[in-house]
This record gives structure tokens, C-alpha cells and sequence, in this order.
């Protein structure tokens, strides 16, 4: 009787599993017919490291500090670059970057100091071989000498700017300074080669500059 | 100093002169093997007198590159050392090194690190879940139990950008921000979860008269066998032992959440399968609690260090992985690479203790019995 | 639901397992050559132990019987340093939290004896040790390679093995 019992129970059980799947059998399919049907990309979805083009200068802002490659766990990072002649700043001339072996961790956008680096949003990026070596520099080249330019414009204009608030703020510390100067060379006659004097001088100096 | 190839074969799984016994191979390349397993079988007729697991088939040297990388650098490769429970592992690390380092996290980066655990572990047990039974046979659970990892695959994509890997621990916080749509899609995937999905889990699987044939019984780790291999996580629960890091070794903020610790006394292979399903509803409790405490506020600190120096000495730092204990054991010189990096993963000892398990058992059981335990062989092979 | 036995043994005898674990510690203590009390909320484990390579079993042995979890066995090469291949063993209980770490400094070309008598665990662990660092443990009952390939000729994480040009130097 209680083998009857076990046998009925596991029809029971069964069928139990049968109707379930029956269930199943008329929902809508939750299979995605790719590629007929593309999927709808994550609003946080991230494929290949590409350089910003900022809207202030038209071109990227990579000094060629060799962070992101000392940093880069894959070691795809290959950059060279240095000083421009003509402005202040460094620019990279190569920025190559091989996406064979690039993770997309990350760690080269976090660590870059003028955060010229981003993900870019490509997909479905199949090719026919390995090679994926990418110049990241590419769409920036024809751009670069105008921006040489007028890096060099901004620079100059910024440096003009400087030096006219340097001068108005010397104007006014050398009023002060000239008073500041009788006092230090009479104390000088008096006391000698004082280091006290001097530290007042130099303070009083640096207090006005 | 010499090294001399291979030497002698293991003596245990010498013929001893019986013309019956024979030697089946199964693996690498075998269905439903997990990974690239092969396990040899000394055998005599269907009975299993010998089992021997070969293993470093998926041998990638991620301890090697943690000597040729500093900690930053290492942060992608601890995704990667076992992928199913990719997020668990890269936390883990970043918690070690926050550990030895007293870096203070943020709240808000503490809960989302939980969540994003939390249901990677409910994706990981749920992967296993489908493997599981298409190993046995039963191929329709399998696309079912895809479907609600698909819906974590995506929520956590809405907010790391990757599936599978991540990178999105950083040590003192979290790289990205959750946003009200992450918290909605979670508590609608949550409500779906233990309302629907579970119990016609339970339904359609754990009580089919063919499964429960199969698993009752079957592959029955003692305690002392567990004890004298190392064997953690649900492998040990199912003996009856609730052993679990959370609770012996709170880390994180895992003390602030009430979840149960289930446990099973029979060891055999139904009693693993009937914790599994208990710990995804208690995972889904730890991320339905999380949800409904996550505060505001930085996920990173304000004031992040550039180079990561920890002082010389000898580190140890544990955390309840998917599939048990996983340690994480660095040595350091005060520079910032490590002296050496040793990744304590549960399944090398748990898969250890196959030989005494599999002995004496029938074949045809074999693959419920490796099954069972849940192995996943790029963390025993790093 | 009823608590678990292991919880429950927990709760009753605390005082009573931390008495075990003093005189497990005193113990092993006195077979080892030093031993300290570490930090656990710094460093992860509770004693440290820096013992001979000849008392490794019977260090064992105390901490087989006070029911300690073997968790790790694994190596650290300090040829450059001390001319010794350091071997490091992790003991835990699972009941209460009571973590061991015991050093064992084995010479270049020696052998070390092996635990797997008492803890099978360290079957797998020693391979791993051999296969990695090439220290032989003799009484091991099936000592050959775990990971790499049967037929290598290197041992994967020596210092002097594996470094790669552009990897970053320790500054």
C-alpha cells in the first residue's frame, strides 16, 4: 500500500511539473531573436577608451603624463609626447592603445589628471582579426596645429592677464614697500647684520606683496 | 636545483591486480564537467572504487600577476578569478586592502556594496541551480533560472556597464552611483523573485519524483570528512554545521541585517540543493533591507590616496563567497606591490574532498555528486 | 527555527572554548620558537607562531585535537632574504572565531614533513606548495604537480622566475 501511495505521489508530483511548463508554454517568450532584434544598451554601457574633445579648445587635453599607461594592469597603453614648442603646455604626439588586450577596468579614466579620457559607446565592433590596435590621436590631427595656436593666444592672453594684476598689486605694495625700506636700512645702521631685521624686512615684504 | 618531471602515478589508484577493474575518464572537455574538470575513475563495473580530480586545466597566474602588478592594477584580475561570483570577489579585495589600510567608507557606498553582493549571489545560486539540473536531465529549469539572472545581469549593468566582471569596487567606495530606477528594478525584481519565481522553483523541481530519486542519499559528506578537508560554505551547512564569515567574522555591514543561516543535517546531495534555494530567499531579505536603508550621501571618500602603500607585514581578510569561505592572504613590504598575494578560493578544498565522497558510489552519480557541491574551476585554478 | 547545534554549543560553552583556546595557545606556544598575539581587527588573525620546521606535526596535532579548521597552507619565498623557502599555515575554529598563523622556515633544498596524515586538506595545499615553490614534503602520499603542466621545469611563483620587463618596479 505504501509503494501504491509512493508511485501515485510521484505521478502526482509529475504532472504537477507538466502543467507548470504548459503554463509556460503560452507566456510571450522572453528570448530576444538578436540580431534581428537588438538589445537595448544600459545606460551605464561602456566599450572602447576614447579621448574627449572639450568644447572650450576643440581638441583633447592630454599632457602626455604617462599615468594611465604606469596604471594600465594590460599594459596596452602605448603614449609619447612632451613639449610643444610655442606653448607652455605638453601635448601627447601618439596615443595608441590596443583593445585586444584592454579589460575596460577603468583605472585609466580614474587616475588621468585632466580627465581627457572616456568610454565611448560603441557596439556590435566585430572584426575579422586581432588587430585592434587604435590610435586614439586620429580624429585630433587636423585640428592640432590651429589649437597650437590658439593654445598660444589663450596663453599669451592669460600671461597678460597675470602680469597686469601682478603690476596693479605691486603699484600698491610698492608705496608701502618704499616705506618699509627706510625703516629696514635704519635698523640695519643700527643693528648690524641682524637676522631679526632681516626676518621683520621679510616679513613686512611679504605681507604687502 | 633540479626539477625533475611527473613522478610516480598516485598509489591509490593502482590497478591491485583485479582484471575487472578499469579506468574511465571524464573531462576536461565533458558537458556537464563545470569547467574544465577531468576526473579519473578507477572502476569496477558501475562502482567508483577510486576517484581522482585533475585539476589546472584553467591555471591563468593571477597570483603571479599580483607580484608583477601593484594593488591598483590587481583589481581587475580578482573579477576574473571566479567570474560567477565576479562582484563578491572584487569587494572582497577592496575591503582587505581598506582593512589593512584604514580607509573609512562612505554609508551609501557600504549598502550598495551589499546589494550588488547580495545579488550576485542570488545570480551565482541561481546559475548553479540551472547547471545543476541540466546535468541531471532536465533541461527546462535551466532558460527559467537564465531568465531572472538576466534581469540582475542587467541591473547591475544599469549601474558597473559590465555583466559579468566588474571592476567596481575602488578602494574606499564604489566607482558609480545607483539612481531611483536601480532601486525600483530591484525591488521589482526582488518581488518577483520570492513571490513567483522560487516557490515554482520548488514546484516544479523539488518535488519531481525523478530528482528527488536521484539526489536523495546521494553524495553524503559527513561532518568529519568536511572537518578534515577544509570543506566551507553550503557544502558544510548541509552537515549540519553553520559555519558561515558573515556571521563568525562580520565584515562590512553585514552585523545591521537579520538574515537566517540555513542549515541541512542529512549532507547529501537534496539537502545542498534545498540550501541553495533557502539562501537565495535570505539573500533577497539582505537586499530587500538594504534597499530600504540605503542613506545618502559620496560613495567615495573625499579625499581618495594616489598610491597604495600598505606597512609591512601579513594580512589576512575573509568573506562568505557563493560558494564558501574565500581569503584573501597578502604579504607586504611596504612598497606598492605586493611581496605575495595568496587567494584561499573555497571550491580547492571542497573538490578535494571528492575521492572520499565519490568512493563506492555508482557512476551514474557522479554527476549529481560533483554537481552538488558546486565547483567552479577558474577559483581552484586561478 | 530552532538554532543550529553548532550556534547553540557556541553560546553555552564560550567560556569554555576560550579557556581551550589559552591553553591551546600556551601549548603550542611553548613548541614553537616564538609566538605573539596580533591585532585582529588590523591584521585578520589572532596569534602568530614562527615555529621549527620539525615540530610542524606535532604543533598540528594540538591544534587537530582542540578542533581547529586547517584553512591554508601555503609559501613564501625568502631566498633573497633568509635563504629559506617560509612555510605559512592558517588554523581556524569554526565555532569561535580563533585564527593561528604559524611560520615555518624550511632551508633552500630541504624537505618538510607533511600533515596530510592528520588534516587531508593539506594534500591538495602541499601540491599546490610543491608545485609553486618546490618544496618536497615526505610523507606525502601522492606529491606531484597540481596546476602547472606534468611535464614543466620551473616553479611558477619562485622570485627568480616570471618577472616581466614592464611591470611595475617596486619603488
Amino acid at each position: 500500500m505504501r509503494y501504491v501511495r509512493r508511485v501515485l505521489g510521484g505521478l502526482i508530483s509529475l504532472f504537477v511539473g507538466l502543467s507548470i511548463t504548459l503554463r509556460e508554454l503560452f507566456k510571450k517568450p522572453v528570448t530576444l531573436q538578436y540580431p534581428h532584434e537588438k538589445p537595448s544598451l544600459s545606460p551605464a554601457y561602456r566599450s572602447a577608451i576614447k579621448l574627449i574633445r572639450f568644447d572650450e579648445t576643440n581638441s583633447h587635453d592630454c599632457v602626455a603624463c604617462l599615468a594611465c599607461q604606469k596604471i594600465c594592469p594590460s599594459f596596452c597603453i602605448d603614449i609619447e609626447g612632451g613639449k610643444v614648442e610655442g606653448i607652455k603646455k605638453k601635448r601627447a604626439t601618439k596615443f595608441t592603445m590596443d583593445f585586444a588586450l584592454c579589460s575596460l577596468c577603468g583605472l585609466c579614466i580614474d587616475v588621468c589628471p585632466t580627465v581627457t579620457l572616456e568610454y565611448s559607446k560603441l557596439y556590435d565592433e566585430a572584426g575579422y582579426n586581432r588587430d585592434w590596435n587604435m590610435d586614439l590621436l586620429e580624429e585630433f590631427t587636423d585640428y592640432e596645429e590651429q589649437f597650437i595656436t590658439e593654445q598660444r593666444e589663450r596663453e599669451e592672453k592669460a600671461a597678460a592677464e597675470k602680469k597686469a594684476k601682478a603690476a596693479a598689486a605691486k603699484a600698491k605694495a610698492g608705496k608701502n614697500e618704499k616705506a618699509g625700506k627706510n625703516e629696514k636700512a635704519g635698523k640695519n645702521e643700527k643693528a648690524g647684520k641682524n637676522e631679526k631685521a632681516d626676518k621683520v624686512g621679510g616679513q613686512a615684504e611679504e605681507g604687502e606683496a | 636545483m633540479s626539477t625533475e618531471p611527473n613522478p610516480e602515478p598516485n598509489p591509490a589508484m593502482a590497478p591491485d591486480g583485479d582484471p575487472e577493474v578499469y579506468y574511465l575518464n571524464m573531462g576536461p572537455q565533458h558537458p556537464s564537467m563545470h569547467g574544465v574538470l577531468r576526473l579519473v575513475l578507477k572502476m569496477r563495473g558501475e562502482e567508483i572504487l577510486e576517484a581522482e580530480p585533475v585539476i589546472g586545466y584553467a591555471h591563468r597566474a593571477h597570483e603571479k600577476m599580483a607580484e608583477n602588478r601593484n594593488y591598483l592594477m590587481f583589481l581587475p584580475n580578482t573579477s576574473r578569478v571566479d567570474y560567477l561570483s565576479g562582484m563578491i570577489y572584487n569587494i572582497a579585495y577592496c575591503q582587505a586592502i581598506e582593512k589593512i589600510m584604514d580607509i573609512e567608507v562612505p554609508e551609501r557606498a557600504e549598502y550598495i556594496r551589499i546589494i550588488a553582493c547580495e545579488l550576485n549571489r542570488i545570480s551565482s545560486h541561481l546559475l548553479w541551480f540551472g547547471t545543476f539540473l541540466l546535468d541531471l536531465g532536465g533541461i527546462t529549469p535551466f532558460l527559467y533560472c537564465f531568465d531572472d539572472r538576466e534581469e540582475i545581469l542587467d541591473i547591475l549593468d544599469s549601474v558597473t556597464g559590465s555583466r559579468l566582471t566588474y571592476s567596481y569596487g575602488r578602494f574606499g567606495g564604489v566607482t558609480m552611483d545607483v539612481d531611483s530606477a536601480f532601486v525600483a528594478r530591484t525591488r521589482a525584481f526582488l518581488a518577483r523573485m520570492r513571490d513567483e519565481r522560487l516557490p515554482k522553483y520548488r514546484r516544479l523541481v523539488g518535488d519531481n519524483v525523478i530528482f528527488r530519486e536521484r539526489c536523495e542519499g546521494v553524495g553524503v559528506i559527513t561532518r568529519d570528512v568536511a572537518f578534515r578537508y577544509g570543506v566551507t560554505g553550503p557544502c558544510l551547512r548541509s552537515t549540519g554545521v553553520a559555519y558561515d564569515v558573515r556571521r563568525a567574522e562580520p565584515y562590512s555591514i553585514y552585523d545591521r541585517f537579520e538574515f537566517k543561516i540555513p542549515t541541512r543535517v542529512e549532507g547529501d546531495t537534496m539537502a545542498r540543493f534545498d540550501l541553495r534555494i533557502e539562501e537565495m530567499e535570505e539573500s533577497c531579505k539582505i537586499v530587500e533591507q538594504a534597499v530600504d536603508g540605503l542613506p545618502e550621501g559620496p560613495i567615495m571618500p573625499a579625499k581618495p590616496k594616489k598610491r597604495y602603500r600598505p606597512p609591512a607585514g601579513e594580512y589576512y581578510f575573509a568573506v562568505e563567497s557563493a560558494r564558501g569561505h574565500f581569503g584573501t592572504y597578502i604579504i607586504s613590504d611596504g612598497t606598492d606591490v605586493p611581496v605575495k598575494l595568496k587567494l584561499r578560493t573555497p571550491s580547492f578544498s571542497n573538490l578535494s574532498s571528492m575521492p572520499d565522497v565519490l568512493r563506492n558510489t555508482m557512476v551514474a552519480d557522479t554527476i549529481a555528486i560533483v554537481g552538488s557541491i558546486d565547483v567552479v574551476m577558474p577559483e581552484i585554478d586561478r | 527555527m530552532s538554532k543550529p547545534r553548532a550556534e547553540a554549543e557556541h553560546d553555552s560553552d564560550e567560556h569554555e572554548t576560550e579557556k581551550m583556546s589559552r591553553i591551546l595557545g600556551s601549548s603550542v606556544a611553548e613548541l614553537a620558537e616564538s609566538s605573539e598575539h596580533a591585532d585582529y581587527a588590523k591584521y585578520g588573525y589572532h596569534h602568530v607562531y614562527l615555529a621549527n620546521i620539525e615540530s610542524i606535526p606535532e604543533i598540528t596535532r594540538h591544534f587537530f585535537d582542540a578542533g581547529y579548521l586547517l584553512e591554508m597552507v601555503t609559501c613564501q619565498d625568502r631566498r633573497d632574504d633568509a635563504g629559506t623557502m617560509r612555510l605559512v599555515y592558517t588554523f581556524n575554529h569554526l565555532a569561535h572565531l580563533d585564527r593561528h598563523l604559524v611560520h615555518a622556515d624550511v632551508a633552500a633544498d630541504a624537505e618538510a614533513p607533511s600533515i596530510t596524515s592528520l588534516y587531508q586538506a593539506a594534500d591538495w595545499f602541499e601540491r599546490e606548495v610543491y608545485d609553486m615553490y618546490g618544496v618536497r614534503f615526505s610523507g606525502h602520499p601522492n606529491l606531484k604537480r597540481i596546476l602547472l603542466p606534468e611535464d614543466a621545469d620551473f616553479y611558477a611563483l619562485r622570485k627568480d622566475f616570471g618577472r616581466i620587463e614592464d611591470a611595475p618596479q617596486e619603488s
